[in-house]
């Protein structure tokens, strides 16, 4: 049939757009399977961290849909521009409208069926992989997955169905729209005038840009941090676009204003250009700003957190098994004595003192304002004491300090408050201890505490008495675990009172490796997408800058400097998203910084050391694909420009 | 003294394939200072390929050109860009105007590479641009303005450097006759000025406005026709019956 020759032509014909395409759809096509076959693992919803994995699962699979569909719809754009030529030319040549949209259908429907099938191929290949990989992260072995998860392979068909359909429709309008001379007429690129108006939104996006990086810099580990930073994030989005699109051509327009400067041979061709390239990839780099930016810190965070969980959970459990509340009687004690040799454990390190319960609220100067428990936080609280008595510190850490009344000792493993205190009308200077071993945070609040070491408590605080011992138990994590939920049970006492380590270690594993496995196919997803709007961007620079080599050497310009020129200003294009993406990622950091904070990590050398090796990755990898699509563009360049003569 | 010097210039295209392709064959003639001289010729006779020899844009395979005593074929590719800026201009058939630029940086493009200061700039611009009449469209850029208008701001372009020499290829090929007679009439009154002109063309009526026509084919001057005090009409006429004999292969 002539149709599915001339979509076949045309394939061959435009396989430097196409394959790359094909290519992407595919990988989609796998992710968005992986994530839904995970999501559907029966094995996985019997943990006891299970619903939050899956909830992140869910929440992962709606971001990756989510660009999976903004991708199509960009993709397809381009593609669109490409093809609306040819489009015109058998417009011309008498094919009705309706065998145009014949024509559209049939490429879609190839399309389609292309990617579904392979992308679900590499998708069933790849999940089983992915999975052992989430297993390995969560640190559960006993995880099972058929190797081919029907449903989702169903969904995963109907959703790209759906894509397609959407695309499909969009196409079939613009066709619609488009009478056949304007389908056949070149898109012709024009330098606009801008007015007034385009000046003010340029100054907008650098105001709303600096407020983002504001907002971040100044977060408070609050409650509101994250409310904060998501609306840093909405505020970097706009800034970013207004001022990649406009801010960029304003301050070229100041440039050009400056005779001076302008009329210089080098700065000449290259404000020029720059000019005219910002006013046609403005929003395509603020978009691969943004998607390296997401990379960069979806990265940075999980891999800290992750990296950071034994800092976690020591915080949260110093021994095997921390209680707190009233002082233990000998009958509680019996029955930890017989949980013990009913599962085999032998304890040992028994630990047991009192402190005060841990307070919470605000620092005003040097007072800190009690709320009371961690029940009382609203959005002013931001951090929480503890106090213990110099008689209990000597005996617990075998130390000998002597205070006066009116000194107190501080440790905290965040930035505490030292010097001149006053906690509940009683004044103290505190002087910063370097090292507290038994540290802790009792409520795993999002405050992490500040320990004072005084003579007498303040009046009018309750206490609580913390017993802990360490135990060895022969065997999988699982008895472990058991042991820790029989002793719990036997003593009757709630999860806000009794802490098991394996318990608690096995949650957080699971939450964070959770994390940490949807932020990495996230982050190839975004990869993935990324590259390709990279390609896209070569090629149609490739075509541009045909014509544009080619008159500069007619007027004299040689052929050396005309490379130059124009590679220095597709380089120096294709590194301004990178740049802004770390310049987002620096301000970024201090308000990450404080969300680790509330998840009780915090290590400074981890996070630059994750930081460092995320952006060395991520700069490696954008220059290797920059260095590939390169030689596309080089290729398109070198070609002799037809049709002048 | 003659300002450009050809004699038996050869092109050979792939010289050692099994399909040597000899655009130039033997090209002889001189171009003394003020000439206004058009080159004619059938698609394929190797009119292009002459200009870009000239042009220093491609190199003779064999022959000797010289421009104001300059061997042509002894400059290196950059030296003969730099001497391409300073010494010759170009007007193309569909202008080559960088869309980027506005046009007033457009006709400044080759005295910016050439690092002139502003004010040269400005200075030698305005008698130029009242000449051709382009002076409100200066600032506004390529896109925005006729094809008639373009040619213009290409002339200026090429006229801003005083070249020795200006290379016109088919510079009417993309007007209608009317246009077509302005920028006629404008590189008729450049040439009384004293600018040198060579030009490409297929229109007899174009080639009727020089003062001399060179005829190519198949590689090979194939005839020449002086105007002289011919009228204009009469001329032309002459020249669509030597085309006329050329494309039917007579003698």
């Amino acid at each position: 049939m002539l149709f599915i020759k001339l979509v076949n032509s045309s394939f061959k014909r435009n396989q430097r757009s196409y394959f790359p395409y094909l290519v992407a759809t595919t990988m989609l096509v796998a992710i968005n399977y992986i994530f839904l076959a995970i999501g559907r693992n029966a094995s996985l919803k019997k943990l006891n961290t299970g619903t939050a994995t899956s909830a992140l699962l869910a929440l992962g699979f709606c971001f990756i849909f989510l660009i999976t569909v903004a991708f199509l719809i960009y993709v397809n754009r381009f593609l669109w521009r490409e093809r609306r030529q040819e489009m015109g030319l058998y417009s011309m040549l008498g094919m009705t409208r309706r065998n145009l949209q014949l024509l559209v259908v049939i490429e879609k429907s190839y399309l389609l069926a292309s990617s579904l099938v392979a992308g679900l191929t590499i998708g069933v290949t790849f999940e089983k992989l992915a999975f052992l990989g989430l297993g390995y992260l969560l640190k559960i072995s006993h995880l099972t997955q058929p190797w081919i998860v029907p449903a989702a392979l169903g969904q995963t068909a109907l959703l790209m169905l759906l894509l397609f359909v959407l695309i499909l429709f969009v196409d079939l309008l613009k066709l619609h729209r488009l009478s056949p001379s304007q389908l056949w007429k070149p898109v012709g690129t024009t330098v606009k005038h801008h007015g007034i108006i385009y000046g003010l939104a340029g100054l907008l996006g650098l105001i709303l840009l600096v407020a983002a990086y504001w907002i971040a810099l100044t977060i408070k580990p609050r409650v509101s941090a994250i409310t904060h930073f998501f609306l840093a994030v909405l505020l970097l989005t706009i800034g970013t676009y207004l001022f990649f699109i406009i801010g960029s051509i304003v301050f070229l327009q100041l440039l050009q204003k400056n005779k001076g400067y302008y009329y210089q041979p080098r700065h000449f061709i290259a404000v020029s250009g720059m000019r005219q390239r910002m006013e046609q990839n403005g929003a395509s780099l603020a978009t691969i700003c943004l998607l390296c930016s997401s990379i960069l810190v979806i990265l940075f965070t999980s891999i800290t957190l992750y990296a950071g969980i034994n800092n976690t959970i020591r915080s949260y459990a110093p021994q095997d098994v921390v209680m707190s509340g009233q002082r233990l009687n000998s009958q509680q004690w019996s029955t930890i004595e017989q949980t013990a040799k009913d599962h085999q454990a032998t304890i040992s390190h028994r630990l047991i003192y009192t402190m005060t319960a841990p307070r919470y609220g605000y620092w005003q100067g040097d007072r800190f304002i009690n709320q009371g428990n961690i029940l009382k936080m609203n959005s002013q609280t931001s951090s929480s004491v503890i106090l213990l008595t110099t008689k209990e510190y000597n005996r617990i850490t075998n130390n000998h300090v002597h205070l006066n009344n009116d000194q107190a000792l501080a440790y905290s493993s965040n930035k505490g408050h030292y010097g001149r205190v006053r906690i509940n009308n009683q004044q103290y200077h505190a002087k910063k201890l370097a090292n507290y071993p038994l540290y802790f945070n009792l409520d795993h609040s999002i405050y992490t505490p500040t320990f004072y070491v005084v003579n007498h408590l303040p009046a009018g605080l309750p206490t609580t008495t913390v017993t802990c011992f360490d135990y060895q138990l022969k065997g999988k994590t699982e008895k472990q675990i058991n042991f820790e939920s029989a002793l719990q049970s036997q003593l009757k006492l709630t999860t806000s009172n009794f802490t098991g380590k394996a318990t608690i270690t096995s949650l957080i594993n699971g939450l964070y490796g959770g994390l940490v496995f949807i932020g990495i196919l996230i982050s190839i997803t975004l990869a993935i997408t990324t590259t390709i709007v990279i390609y896209f961007k070569q090629i149609t620079e490739g075509y541009a800058d045909q014509e544009r080599f080619a008159t500069m050497q007619q007027v004299g310009l040689s052929e050396k400097e005309t490379i130059k020129s124009i590679h220095s200003q597709v380089l120096m294009v294709f590194l301004l998203p990178v740049i802004g993406a770390l310049i987002n990622l620096c301000f970024a950091f201090p308000a990450i910084r404080q969300i680790m904070v509330q998840l009780s990590l915090y290590n400074l050398p981890l996070m630059i050391t994750v930081g460092v090796i995320v952006t060395v990755s991520l700069l490696v990898l954008y220059l290797i694909i920059y260095g590939l699509t390169t030689c596309t563009y080089r290729q398109i360049v070198d070609q002799p420009l037809t049709g002048h003569h | 003294m003659n300002l450009l010097h050809l004699s038996h210039l050869k092109r050979t295209y792939h010289p050692h394939s099994a399909h040597p392709v000899r655009a130039l064959k033997d090209i002889s003639f001189d171009v003394d200072p003020g000439e206004y001289i058009a080159i004619m010729g059938e698609s394929g006779a190797g009119k292009s390929t002459l200009l870009n020899i000239i042009a220093t844009l491609e190199k003779a395979s064999a022959g000797e050109i010289k421009l104001n005593g300059q061997n042509l074929s002894a400059l290196t590719v950059d030296q003969a860009a730099k001497y391409r800026r300073e010494h010759l201009g170009f007007i193309f058939q569909h202008f080559n105007l960088l869309n980027s630029l506005s046009n007033r940086d457009n006709i400044y493009l080759p005295l910016v590479l050439s690092k002139t200061a502003v004010s040269k700039m400005e200075k030698r611009l305005q008698p130029l641009a009242s000449s051709l009449g382009i002076e409100n469209i200066l600032d506004r850029y390529p896109a925005e303005i006729s094809g008639g208008q373009q040619q213009r701001i290409a002339i200026a372009r090429a006229l801003i450097t005083h070249p020795d020499l200006l290379l016109a290829d088919e510079p009417t090929g993309a007007l209608d006759s009317n246009t077509s007679n302005e920028i006629l009439d404008l590189f008729a009154s450049v040439n009384e000025n004293g600018q040198t002109i060579i030009m490409v063309t297929h229109s007899a009526a174009a080639a009727s406005r020089a003062k001399r026509t060179l005829f190519i084919k198949d590689g090979r001057i194939y005839h020449e026709l002086f105007r002289g005090d011919n009228p204009f009409k009469k001329y032309q006429e002459e020249i669509s019956q030597t085309m006329m004999t050329l494309t039917n292969g007579g003698e």
